[in-house]
This record gives structure tokens, sequence and C-alpha cells, in this order.
């Protein structure tokens, strides 16, 4: 079975301008167009883009919080417009702002522990792996600090560190280094590595060339919500 | 939007408390529900966190990020900001029963005590203010912005809802519109809890439970609209 696919997924949004602004452009932006994807058990597939091309929204579809206008998109079989919960268990998802759910007057290892209640994972087994990876993430000796006492950048790295905690088989990643520095960007990097050989399934966004060569074992580009194969030397960018 | 309500507050009290002296209140309040004026007030104030609690404890849960990060979760989104919120609605009775104690203690005030009737009305009270939190949430996830709700509850909490100003000096035109209100039940009745007034109390807690159950429904309703409107649209951001 195939993790996650993808099949002719479309997507538009209506904007809403200022009153009184000029209509130079169609109200409705569509953002997807007729998407096709398929990530196989174990891969992890880097999907490049520019703001605003339309990553979010394409890992917003798969996390089941918004809907597809067509197309269809499963998770581990389940179809995510009438099995969201379902395919919700399947998941791991960071989102790019990634640092809503904590509770600021709580510690790294409290917040952890409660989210991993969300998903029934044992408390025993929750606090171990929460150690274990906030331990390969940065965190050693600030288990116990509360949230609201950590930098940005440690939150953001405390948001992955949650989302890899239920050890779901597939995980959607927005953007997960974004403001995280270099030193922790390659722990990130080996981390996902070692969960891709542990056949996790792992779909990753970001803006950044050298991110998406040296994590992906596909990188694919997402441009006017068009979805192409990567081409370096004809985009000019290698 | 809190210095208004704040300001509407204080003048609501004024205006009451100005026009008809404090002593035409008091003999309101002796009558109506067989405690003095320091009393009615003290128990009005004291239980009013109960009333506000949702709207403020929920309100948290408002942001985009938040309502994203909960909703990739496999727990319902209704669920989530119950069980996260238990702790800040345990607090908030907390500090009404503290709050309420020290006043009894500093100002000697003296009530009677209906406990299994205060305790109902409570309980009545915290659905009334999940309610009320769950309306906030689903009007926010569709519009964005809750502020005529929160300035229609404080506003009516403190000028109509019969909280520091009693419901029997009011005009009659606006007696109509403290009556669709559900803080008059609540106060109302805790006042009877905390009086030992004749008022018989069947023709008030019916109505306010049965207020209550619809309250509730109706807010869930709104918020399943509110999260089926953000898998359309998403949440306060386009994308």
């Amino acid at each position: 079975m195939i993790p996650l696919t993808l099949k002719n997924v479309f997507k538009s949004f209506s904007i809403k301008r200022e009153t009184g602004s000029p209509r130079t452009s169609s109200p409705v932006r569509t953002v997807l167009k007729d998407v096709t994807l398929e990530i196989r058990e174990g891969e992890i597939l880097c999907l490049l883009g520019k703001n605003g091309s339309g990553k979010t929204t394409l890992i917003k579809i798969i996390s089941t919080l918004i809907e597809p206008d067509e197309g269809e998109v499963s998770v581990c079989g389940h179809d995510t417009r009438r099995e969201d919960r379902e395919v919700r268990r399947h998941l791991g998802v960071m989102l790019n702002a990634g640092e809503g759910g904590f509770q600021p007057r709580l510690s790294a290892m409290s917040n952890l522990e409660f989210y991993a209640a969300l998903y029934q994972v044992p408390a025993s087994r929750a606090r171990e792996r929460a150690r274990s990876l906030l331990q390969d993430l940065g965190f050693e000796g600030r288990e116990w600090d509360q949230y609201q006492s950590f930098s940005s950048g440690m939150r953001r790295r405390l948001a992955l560190v949650r989302t890899l905690l239920p050890g779901n088989p597939v995980l959607l990643l927005d953007e997960p280094t974004l403001g995280v520095d270099p030193w922790t960007t390659g722990d990130i990097h080996r981390q996902l590595k070692g969960l891709g050989k542990e056949g996790k399934t792992i779909l990753c966004t970001t803006n950044n060339i050298s991110e998406a060569k040296a994590l992906g074992d596909r990188v694919l580009t997402l441009d006017k919500g068009e979805l192409n194969e990567w081409k370096p030397v004809l985009a000019g960018l290698s | 939007m809190t210095m208004i309500v704040t300001i509407v507050n204080g003048v609501s009290g004024i205006l009451a408390y100005g026009f008809l002296g404090s002593s035409a209140i008091g003999s309101v309040t002796s009558t109506a529900y067989n405690m003095s004026l320091a009393s009615y007030l003290v128990s009005g104030v004291a239980f009013s966190p109960i009333v506000t609690s949702g709207l403020s404890t929920f309100s948290q849960y408002s942001s985009p990020s938040e309502i994203e990060d909960i909703l990739v979760t496999p727990i319902g989104f209704r669920g989530y900001i119950l069980a996260s919120s238990l702790f800040g609605f345990l607090t908030t009775l907390a500090e009404t029963a503290l709050f309420f104690g020290t006043s009894i203690f500093l100002l000697g005030l003296d009530y009677s005590y209906n406990l299994p009737l205060l305790a109902f009305t409570v309980l009545l009270g915290v659905v009334m203010s999940i309610s009320i939190g769950f309306l906030a949430l689903g009007m926010r996830l569709v519009y964005k912005q809750t502020a005529l709700l929160s300035w229609l509850l404080f506003s009516m909490t403190g000028l109509v809802g019969n909280m520091i100003v009693p419901v029997q000096v009011l005009p009659e035109a606006v007696r109509y519109v403290t009556y669709i209100t559900p803080q008059y039940y609540f106060f109302t009745v805790i006042r009877i809890a905390l009086g030992n007034s004749a008022v018989p109390v069947t023709s008030l807690l019916v109505p306010f439970a049965l207020y209550s159950i619809l309250l509730f429904g109706a807010s869930l309703y709104v918020l399943s609209r509110g999260l089926k409107f953000v898998k359309r649209n998403g949440t306060h951001r386009w994308t």
C-alpha cells in the first residue's frame, strides 16, 4: 500500500480585498491545479517552492485541515474526507507556525507528555521517547524548563519533537528548519534521514534548495499550483 | 473593549445608585432577596467570573496556529479545549469561593445557604459559560472577531443581568431585555440560594435549566458550522 496518495487535487480560495480597491484580477485564486502525487514507504519527498506557491495548502489538505475542491487524498488507505480522524491517527504534522497547542507554563517534557496522551501513547513510553528526542535535538538539561522560556528557534525544534513523538508512519513537515540554527538543522536532517530508513514516509516543504537536495530522496517543485519534477539546470538553480 | 465594558459597567452602576440612592436599592434587595445591599453586591461580584470564564478561557484557542495545531491531532476540537480548560474553570470556581469567603469574613455578611440549589446553579452557570465560549469561538472562526458578543455579554452582565443593579429598579422596558439574558436567571437563582427569600425557585430554575441546555445545543451547532467554514476556507489566513 502506498502510504500517501493525492489524485487530481484542485483547491481555490476567494480573496478578500480592501473595500474600494481596483478590481485588477480575479477574486478567486487557484492554489493547487490537478496535483497528483504518490510517496512510497520510507521515502523523503522534498517539496520546493516560493512563498505563496501552495506548499502549506497542500500540507493542510493532507492533514485534513482543509478540504480540496476536487480530487482524492488518502493516507495509509484512509480517505481524508470520509475518515479524517483515522487519517490524523497516522499522521505527524508540523505546521509552518508550529507553536500552537503548547501550554506556556508547562515544561517541554510535560507539554510532550500531554501531546502523547492525545495519541494514546503510554506514559512511560512517551517519556522515554521524549527524553531521547529532546536530547537529539538540543534540549539536554532543559527538558523541565517552562515552554515560555524558550527562544523561537527552540520552540520550533520542540514542535518537531512533538511531531515525531507518537511515531506515526507518515510525517508532514512544513518548513521544519525555518529559523533554526545551522548546527541544529544538521541534527534535524540526520534525524529525518534516520526515520526514513526506519520506514517513515516524509513530506517536507522548503524554500531552501540546498536543504531539498541534502534531505530529499526525491525533489518536486510547486509553482503556480502545479507540481513538477525539479530540474535544477533548466530552472537555473543548480 | 475591556475599557469600554468597564466604563459601561461603571456608568450603569453610578446611574442606578446615583438616581435611586443606595438606601432605595437596599430596600429592594431586602424585599426581593432577603439580603442587605452589601450581601447583594458581594454575591453578584463574587459569582460573575463563572459567567465570563468560558469566553476568556476559550479565547486563547482562537488564534490560527492554536486552532490548526489542535485540529491535526486525533482528538476532537471541543474535547481538546474542554480538557485543556478544566484547570481554568476549577481556578475560577476556587477564586469565586475565595472572594466570597473573604468578603463574608471581612464585611461580616450573613447568608443562608441552600447548598444543593447553589451547587446546581453554579453547575448550570458553568454550562452557560462553556456555551458562550463555544458560541464566541464559532463566531470567531467565521467572522474573525467576537467584539460584539463580548460587549453584549459584559454589558448585559453589568447593566441588566442582575449582577450589581437589581432588576426591580430598572425601567419596565429594560426589564424585558433582562429576562432574555441568561445572566439574569443565574444571578437571581444564586440570590435565592443565598438569601432564603420566599420567591418560588422553580419558576426561575426551570427556565434557567432549559435556557442553558438550549444555549449549549446552539453553541455546539455554531461551533460546528465554524469548523466547517474553516475546512472550506482555511483559518484566519487564506492559505
